[in-house]
């Protein structure tokens, strides 16, 4: 259980920008971070620097208080889930399971006998006991994840790195396993930092989310923050499912308007403006409303326990979440109404919130 | 077994008395005497032809020179192999993991550049190196030999190790970096193991390069560090080839290759490595 620090962080590849430009946070001991970000966004980058597999341009990384820097990477003592996996291939999962144990820099501190009861704790905790005795070559993809994890865990690192551990499991294991991380990082306690482009798995598992785009974070905060208090565009459309709309408007004289309706927005800036909206704030319906913006239907997908309908309000698409039935069928008449309270404006030119909607 | 298992093993036995008779003609050849050779085909012996060991009494009861240029056949073949496979397994693996910059020089150039070597045929480079050997004093030495073998299959074993190398995820080595292994460690158990069939069959291609080369050890040696490839060719009387000799000397000469491949062999099929990589 240590703390980790991350200052001003830059590591560039030789490209047009930095892969990684000024990055700093902090996890404090025991918590679990995500760095959430598409692809190319600078999340391996910045779990490789952490590692030691890669040095940083400037900044620095320290772990429970002391300096990571000169420290290679066999002595940080941190581990790693690879995306891949990157098991021992010409090791059974129990040879796999031990190596970490076995490592040079850790030669003496076990017995045999401490060595086998580790592995087999850890084995029983992911429940692959069943499996010691098996090639990586004989396990399905779910397993081989289960078998990383394990060997990340059996030497109870300083911290732990997971580097899209589930993307590439089918969607019911990785809910499954999305659920299992955090008991288990919650029973060992260990300082975790996971990379991962999916949003779920941010607002499911994090403490702390670090919302990376193009090597640069543009919020750092808990789940909670960073979907309710949005910085910036990038993160507003990042984060939720389907995302928020984001619709052109003008402010003036403490109202916007925006799709040929006039928002009540005490407080907005005169001139142009972005304005969020998330769908299941949006009200639709299929009759006139008050302060309603008139559109047409032009697609409805069901999620099962709700609706998506799609609305073209004058060449603009307006998302909005119903509920399932309401029975909103392509080219009929619509109206959308954005309930004031629920807005987010940001400054159309750099992205920046201005305004942030009002939690109950 | 239905006929169809019967019908393929019938045509698998036909292939096999095929591939496998010269190395029987070989093989009775070696026990006949001049008059047995000269005097028509002869197949069978102690029906056609009375066996006699008068070729194996020559060449292992002292006073020939056959066990010298067997000795240097052997160590020549497996000490240049061997420098080929280390050598050229670490430029691979710097080829693979590592980005090089000489110049206008990049790793494919540099791959190039090294591959470019076996480009011109060997008769080419032949006459250069006896240059060079007379000058360096390395005529007809074993130091001499090994050095011309190893340089002439560095090229080979580099390409083809550096495809083994780059088909390991650079993450199963970054895995046992965090594991706890310094970087000798990650290659001694990680590395070279998951590289095996590269490294056997490059060690393989080399030992076959120089247990069956002629022209090096023409141009290169006179008597001391001469193979046995030559040493067949020297067995002749009054421009008689003694064929009971030469075909001994040839079986003799199939052995250690067949015995280096088989035990290699073994490393080569492992296939258990393509799997839990990815």
């Amino acid at each position: 259980m240590e703390a980790l620090t991350i200052t001003g962080v830059t590591k560039g590849f030789g490209g047009p920008r930095p892969a990684l430009s000024d990055l700093s946070f902090t996890l404090a001991a025991g918590q679990f971070g995500v760095l959430l970000g598409p692809s190319g966004a600078g999340k391996s980058t910045a779990l490789n620097v952490v590692a030691g597999l890669l040095t940083p341009d400037a900044g620095e990384v320290t772990l429970g208080g002391s300096s990571l820097h000169d420290v290679p990477p066999e002595r940080r003592d941190i581990a790693m889930v690879f995306e891949n996996y990157a098991l021992y291939p010409h090791y059974s999962v129990r040879k796999n399971l031990e190596f970490p144990l076995k490592a040079p820099v850790r030669r003496g501190k076990l017995t045999k006998a401490q060595i086998a009861e580790r592995v087999r704790q850890v084995a029983d905790t992911l429940r692959i006991g069943h499996l010691l005795d098996r090639l990586p070559s004989q396990l399905s993809g779910g397993q081989r994840q289960r078998v990383s994890l394990g060997r990340a865990l059996v030497r109870r690192p300083r911290l732990l790195l997971l580097d899209e551990p589930i993307t590439h499991l089918d969607a019911k294991l990785r809910h499954e396993m999305r659920t299992e991380l955090k008991r288990i990082q919650r029973e060992l306690g260990v300082t975790t930092l996971y990379a991962t482009p999916d949003q779920g798995d941010a607002l499911a598992l994090a403490d702390v989310v670090v919302v990376l785009d193009s090597g640069r974070a543009h919020q750092i905060g808990s789940a909670q923050d960073v979907y309710e208090r949005p910085a910036d565009v990038t993160v507003a459309r990042f984060l939720g499912d389907p995302r928020m709309n984001l619709l052109q408007g003008t402010g003036s004289a403490g109202s916007v308007s925006v799709l040929g309706t006039t928002v009540e927005l005490p407080g907005a800036p005169d001139g142009p403006v972005l304005l969020g909206v998330r769908p299941n704030h949006v009200r639709f319906s299929a009759e006139p409303v008050d302060g309603g913006a008139a559109g047409r239907v032009l697609l409805a997908q069901t999620l099962g326990y709700v609706d998506v309908v799609y609305v073209d309000v004058a060449g603009t698409t307006v998302r909005a979440i119903v509920p399932a039935g309401t029975g909103a069928h392509p080219g009929t008449p619509a109206w959308v109404r954005v309930p004031a309270r629920h807005v987010y404006l940001f400054e159309p030119d750099t992205g920046q919130a201005l305004r942030q909607m009002e939690v109950a | 077994m239905g006929a169809k298992g019967w019908g393929r093993r019938s045509v698998l036995f036909l292939w096999m008395l095929f591939a496998l008779f010269p190395v029987y003609w070989t093989l009775i050849t070696a026990f006949k005497q001049q008059v047995d050779i000269y005097d028509g085909p002869k197949f069978l012996p102690f029906v056609d032809f009375t066996p006699t060991p008068q070729a194996w009494t020559t060449l292992f009861g002292g006073g020939g020179d056959f066990l010298g240029k067997f000795w240097n056949s052997i160590l020549f073949s497996g000490v240049s192999s061997l420098l080929a496979v280390v050598l050229g397994g670490f430029a691979a693996y710097g080829l693979a993991r590592y980005r090089y910059k000489y110049g206008p020089y990049r790793n494919d150039d540099l791959s190039f550049l090294i591959v470019s070597q076996r480009i011109m045929p060997p008769i080419v480079s032949v006459l250069a190196l006896y240059v060079v050997f007379v000058n360096l004093r390395l005529l007809d030495t074993a130091a001499g030999m090994i050095l011309a073998y190893t340089a002439m299959n560095l090229p080979l074993t580099v390409y083809l190790l550096r495809t083994f190398f780059e088909a390991i995820p650079v993450e199963v080595e970054h895995a046992a970096a965090l594991d706890g292994y310094p970087r000798s460690q990650r290659l001694l158990r990680i590395v070279f193991p998951l590289a095996a069939p590269g490294l056997a069959a490059a060690f393989l291609l080399s030992f076959f390069f120089a247990w069956n080369d002629f022209l090096f050890a023409l141009m290169l040696t006179f008597n001391n560090a001469q193979t046995l490839p030559l040493y067949i060719t020297s067995l002749n009387a009054q421009s008689q080839p003694l064929w009971w000799l030469i075909s001994a000397v040839g079986l003799v000469a199939l052995i250690p290759p067949a015995i280096v491949t088989v035990v290699l062999d073994r490393f080569m099929s492992r296939q258990v490595l393509i799997g839990g990589m990815r």
